[in-house]
């Protein structure tokens, strides 16, 4: 055994002394913007060694001094080659040109991380043209809908951003915006998610195999990158569609040594339905009586970065987000009293606010040509704020002013300081090392309420939780590492520690990945993860409100942990078609759903009363074949899975204590993904979902009461939660854009159409039930199942101007 | 001004988005219909239970099929005691009188139907030890009528109620769960030499009435009355336990919902505390079935479905027990 210790310390210390070497190291860029690139290639053919660049664009590249050939690549540019003779520690910044051929390329593993040869399995970079080309609702491109399309992610329901991997909960993915964790991510209930797809630059999916630096959340991880701006040129764009208008721009700012990236984007319909409204309320009745009103719902975002280059060291970064969704409704009405008498006003107010702050201040430093620093601060708001007044007033003396409010105010702040360094001592390993503390302040809801009546002393009272603070504290390493030619590892450990309540909650979670290539473009993958998790979404998990709360553990609700296996094999065709099939197995420890009968509507009872604590479990299998290079090129998916759960803890029992599917438990899982560039004019592009109906509990049978109180209907029968299967979903959606150069830029038109055969696919169903004309003109009621359906066939269309 | 009017406008907003609804055939899995057996036993009755049919949730039928034709079987501690004998209108009634303290089993079998089994305990009564009332108080309540500007007082019509507080002291078994109900009667005495009895609201802020509404609440209506009259021992086990309840605005009367004027004088009033002790598997066919009962129409979209307790094997029902202790004090 000491022989074996001996061996392994051996062998990965031989890396630190190995003499006669230098290192290059440097930034990949894209030549016309400057923009780093990340996840690109770079390798020294001689000596079958290579890196890729990290998540700022960095690498580092240890090498014997000699002369080297230093190939350089990332999808859809064009490779380069850098041949030069090497005697010391250099600094090469390379710049890769956009490629005309290959820049449809689609959807693609970076070919050292996620690829055949990486050691990272159950992940997916989705390059942001393909997630721009995907046909959408109303034309919105929108990012999660796109990954929606990949094997192992579920849709959730019909026409909105819910995200289910792997047979996790909806609360289990950690969504990082720039590195910095976003709380809520829909806009209007769910339809639309918060990523602004101009504003983005990178997105790379985790669904398992989780390296070490990445934890808080049990089923995956999604990480956005937004673009740091181009520093040569101004650019950007304008795009109005059906339902916002949006606009970004970049360039350099001042100099070439700082730039910026804006985007915004806004729905405008209650800007439109003013001039109705004013128009309705000018409409004044002969009795006197006068109203005005306004109102509407929209959402925003405000995306933007500053990025500035202090020196070939140091570089400085500060981005923002901001985006809320906004209901608001003001209607003031006057009327008179006792013959004109007198004039009373009642004004009635409603401002329902939800969203998101995001602000982040990162620094990153090239310490040595082996070592890069980042430093990140950061800060993150979500609010979901309701405000209803009402205030009565008149000049009759015989009548009472009164005025009343009421607040309901819900959110989470988080304070956030990171550390992390990259260490590349050589070609064969990539050691990542941080730590990470964050403050929480939870607030699980309150209400607020004033009311002032005449004389009479004000009310003034608070009900609800009280604001919970905790601490997070992060620390991981993880190191990606050959073991010979054929076996590639990354060995991590991620440590975790939350302080709540005067609870302190910890872990150690390890985290395996191993690559074997079998040939040269075949390899099988396994990873083993542990994941903890120290909040909670609570959800009534139909749709996504915005009253869906996120809260901590406590004393009593304890962390989520998972474990979770994955085996999968590998295959690079010549033609430019990746194959890959995945198996994983799960578990999930205390994850939390609402008891029987409970509802967030119910502040009487405090969160932790209504929730219980119990497992799950998920499994299945994973196919994904894709297109990535020539004029054609998209994906199919394919998904079987199941997901079930058991709650069964004393007190806590739902279903009885028994297993039950879990709400998306679906069974299969198809989707199909072409675009098709007919020339540099035209481009077309299609999906088609189908997928195995969600489940549902609906009460199958009545039967009699033993108490006459409750009878007519009877008591209704629940044999198990999620007992009846909605029928099937499938869509076709179909996309094309016409492009034409213009004096300053490109115009393009987008024309959309979603569902395109317009199935009524399951929103909710319930029994319900119909009257039907009898021969004798009377009517009889009939029960009926019912399906809502909220999406039928909808064509749009989106104007772009790029510049 | 309610909370519900957040939940109106946010079900209007997502009103605009349900474009159609349908009609769909039932594609699930057949459906057999099961035997459903109910039988809550006492002490005091013979056993008597009985038998339906249950129904599919899409049959239109109006009233549930009674099972006249089944063999049912009364069995003690393993032993057959006997069988049940139809009385018709789908009960059956033996001549066995129940203990405290039998392990009581009910079998039946009908063709066509998956033969059902259930047993339950009857229970022993948890002793009142003591009622005490205070802050007795009589009022009347006066009707109003609108004149056209305000609303006015009319003192010749009024509604008699009576509010007290109470303290009920009983004594918990120890070592097991206990799950009772509390019930509260009113008896009326007239001036006519009749009486009336009925059961009265009380309130409580007892921590052991842990609410199982599902509405709201915040901002409500004062209630006077509790939502649920059920409560375990989790919080008193093996205590001598004093209970306190509130009941006010009892109207009280021959007609309590009628005026003054036209009942007789009351000539004297008695209350009767009932604590019945459950069998742990009607206490929770009834916490189940109060929490299905409290999610009104609104919130069902909003509310995780609510599966009601049956400890009918191979078919739906409920057998359960409970034992009284009835104490009773006049009110002055």
């Amino acid at each position: 055994m000491r022989k074996i210790f001996v061996t392994i310390l051996c062998c990965f210390f031989s890396c630190f002394l190995q003499a006669q070497n230098c290192t290059i190291s440097g930034y990949i860029m894209d030549e016309k913007s400057n923009e780093t690139l990340i996840g690109a290639s770079v390798f020294e053919s001689s000596l079958n060694k290579g890196v890729v660049s990290n998540s700022f664009g960095f690498y580092s590249l240890t090498l014997p001094r000699g002369t080297v050939e230093i190939h350089c690549s990332y999808v859809g540019y064009v490779p380069r080659v850098i041949k030069f003779d090497l005697s010391k520690d250099t600094i090469l910044n390379v710049l890769l040109n956009e490629s005309n051929v290959l820049q449809e390329v689609v959807i693609t593993a970076s070919p050292q991380e996620i690829g055949v040869k990486g050691t990272q399995m159950s992940a997916i970079n989705v390059p942001i043209t393909q997630i721009k080309a995907v046909p959408s609702l109303l034309g919105e491109n929108d990012l999660i809908k796109a990954l929606q399309l990949l094997p192992g992610v579920q849709a959730g329901t019909e026409g909105f951003t819910g995200f289910y991997v792997r047979g996790g909960g909806p609360d289990e993915n950690l969504f990082l915006f720039d590195g910095v964790p976003l709380y809520d991510i829909n806009h209007l209930g769910g339809f639309f998610s918060v990523f602004n797809a101009d504003a983005v630059k990178n997105v790379t999916l985790y669904k398992g195999g989780f390296p070490a630096r990445f934890g808080s959340r049990l089923s995956s991880v999604l990480d956005v990158r937004m673009n740091d701006g181009n520093n040569k040129k101004l650019h950007g764009n304008i795009g109005v569609g059906l339902l916002s208008a949006k606009a970004n721009l970049e360039g350099p700012l001042f100099s070439k040594k700082t730039t910026f990236n804006i985007s915004a984007r806004r729905t405008y319909y209650d800007i439109l339905a003013q001039p109705l409204l004013a128009y309705i309320s000018s409409k004044n009745s002969d009795d006197g009586y006068k109203s005005k009103n306004s109102g509407g719902y929209y959402f925003y975002d405000l995306n933007a970065k500053i990025s500035h280059k202090l020196s070939d060291k140091d570089r400085l970064y500060l981005s923002f987000y901001l985006g809320d969704d906004v209901i608001y409704a003001n209607v003031t009405e006057d009327y008179p009293e006792r013959s004109d008498t007198y004039r009373k006003t009642n004004k009635m107010k409603t401002d329902w606010n939800w969203g998101n702050f995001l602000t982040v201040f990162r620094w990153n430093r090239v310490l040595n040509n082996k070592l890069f620093m980042n430093a990140t601060a950061h800060f993150t708001r979500y609010r979901f704020d309701l405000g209803v007044s009402n205030a009565f007033t008149s000049d009759d003396p015989q009548k009472t002013n009164y005025d009343a409010n009421i607040k309901y105010k819900s959110g989470i702040l988080d304070y956030s300081g990171k550390i992390e360094f990259d260490y590349t001592p050589n070609p064969n390993h990539d050691i990542k090392f941080g730590a990470n503390y964050v403050n929480h302040t939870f607030r699980p809801g309150v209400f607020v309420a004033a009311s002032h009546e005449g004389d009479t002393t004000p009310l003034d009272t608070v009900v609800g939780d009280k604001n919970i603070s905790a601490h997070e504290v992060i620390g991981y390493v993880e190191d990606n590492f050959n073991i010979g030619s054929r076996i590639k590892a990354n060995l991590g450990l991620h440590y975790s520690a939350f302080s709540v309540q005067g609870k302190f909650y910890h872990s150690l979670q390890p985290r395996v990945s191993v690559r074997t290539m079998l040939k040269e473009n075949l390899s099988v993958k396994a990873g083993y993860t542990q994941m903890s998790q120290y909040i909670h979404l609570l959800s009534n998990n139909t749709i996504s409100l915005p009253t869906d709360l996120w809260v901590p553990v406590t004393r009593r609700i304890e962390p989520m942990k998972s474990h979770q296996v994955a085996l999968g094999v590998f295959y690079n065709l010549k033609n430019g078609v990746d194959l890959s099939v995945e198996g994983y197995y799960k578990t999930m420890d205390n994850i939390i759903e609402y008891k029987d009968g409970a509802t967030f509507f119910n502040i009487n009872t405090g969160w932790e009363d209504k929730v219980s604590m119990g497992r799950g479990w998920a499994y299945g299998l994973e196919l994904l074949v894709q297109k990535t290079v020539g004029k054609t090129t998209g994906w199919i998916g394919y998904t079987w899975a199941k997901s079930e759960r058991l709650f069964d803890r004393p007190g806590q029992e739902i279903n009885f204590g028994k297993v039950f599917p879990a709400k998306y438990d679906r069974r299969h899982d198809l989707s199909l993904v072409v675009s098709h560039k007919l020339s540099d004019k035209i481009d077309f592009s299609g999906t088609w979902v189908y997928s195995t109906g969600d489940c549902a509990t609906l009460g199958l049978q009545n039967y009699y009461s033993p108490d006459d109180y409750y009878n007519g209907d009877g008591l209704t029968y629940i044999d198990q939660r999620n007992n009846y299967r909605k029928p099937a979903y499938h869509r076709l959606d179909l996309g094309v854009n016409f492009h034409k150069k213009k004096k300053h830029g490109t115009r393009t038109w987008n024309i959309s159409v979603y569902n395109v055969y317009n199935r009524n696919n399951p929103f909710f169903v319930y029994s319900g039930s119909k009257g039907i004309r009898l021969p004798d003109g009377t009517y009889e009621s009939k029960k009926t199942l019912k399906q809502v359906s909220i999406f039928p066939i909808i064509p749009s269309i989106t104007y772009i101007y790029s510049f | 001004m309610k909370y519900k009017y957040f939940l109106y406008i946010a079900s209007l907003f997502m009103a605009f988005l349900f474009s159609c609804e349908k009609e769909i055939e039932f594609k699930g899995d057949e459906v057999k219909t099961k035997l459903v057996l109910n039988s809550i036993l006492t002490p005091d009755s013979v056993v008597k239970i009985h038998l339906t049919e249950s129904r599919f949730f899409l049959n239109n039928e109006r009233v549930f099929k009674e099972i006249n034709n089944a063999t049912v079987e009364l069995w003690k501690d393993g032993n057959k005691i006997e069988n049940l004998s139809n009385a018709g209108s789908g009960y059956y009634t033996g001549t066995y009188i129940p203990k405290e303290g039998d392990n009581l089993r009910i079998t039946a079998s009908c063709q066509g139907f998956d033969p059902v089994e259930c047993s339950t305990e009857i229970v022993i009564p948890s002793p009142v030890i003591s009622v005490d009332t205070m802050n007795f108080r009589e009022d009347r309540q006066y009707s109003t009528y609108y004149d056209g500007n305000a609303f006015v007082i009319d003192s010749s019509v009024y509604y008699q109620t009576i509010n007290f507080d109470m303290d009920i002291t009983f004594k918990d078994p120890t070592d097991i769960a206990n799950y009772y109900a509390l019930n509260l009667y009113l008896k009326i005495y007239f001036s006519t030499g009749d009486s009336t009895y009925y059961p009265i609201g009380f309130n409580s802020d007892d921590m052991v009435f842990q609410q199982t509404s599902n509405e709201m609440g915040f901002l409500e209506d004062d209630r006077n009355y509790l939502r649920s009259n059920l409560f375990s021992d989790e919080l008193l086990d093996g205590k001598e336990y004093k209970l306190k309840v509130k009941a006010y605005n009892i109207g009280i009367g021959k007609n309590p919902y009628a005026p003054e004027y036209e009942n007789p004088d009351v000539i004297g009033k008695e209350v009767f505390v009932e604590l019945q002790s459950l069998s742990p598997s009607y206490y929770r066919f009834r916490k189940t079935r109060e929490a299905g009962y409290n999610v009104n129409d609104i919130m069902e979209y909003f509310t995780e479905p609510v599966q009601i307790y049956s400890n009918v094997k191979g078919g739906i029902g409920i057998l359960g027990s409970y034992s009284s202790s009835v104490y009773h004090i006049p009110l002055k």
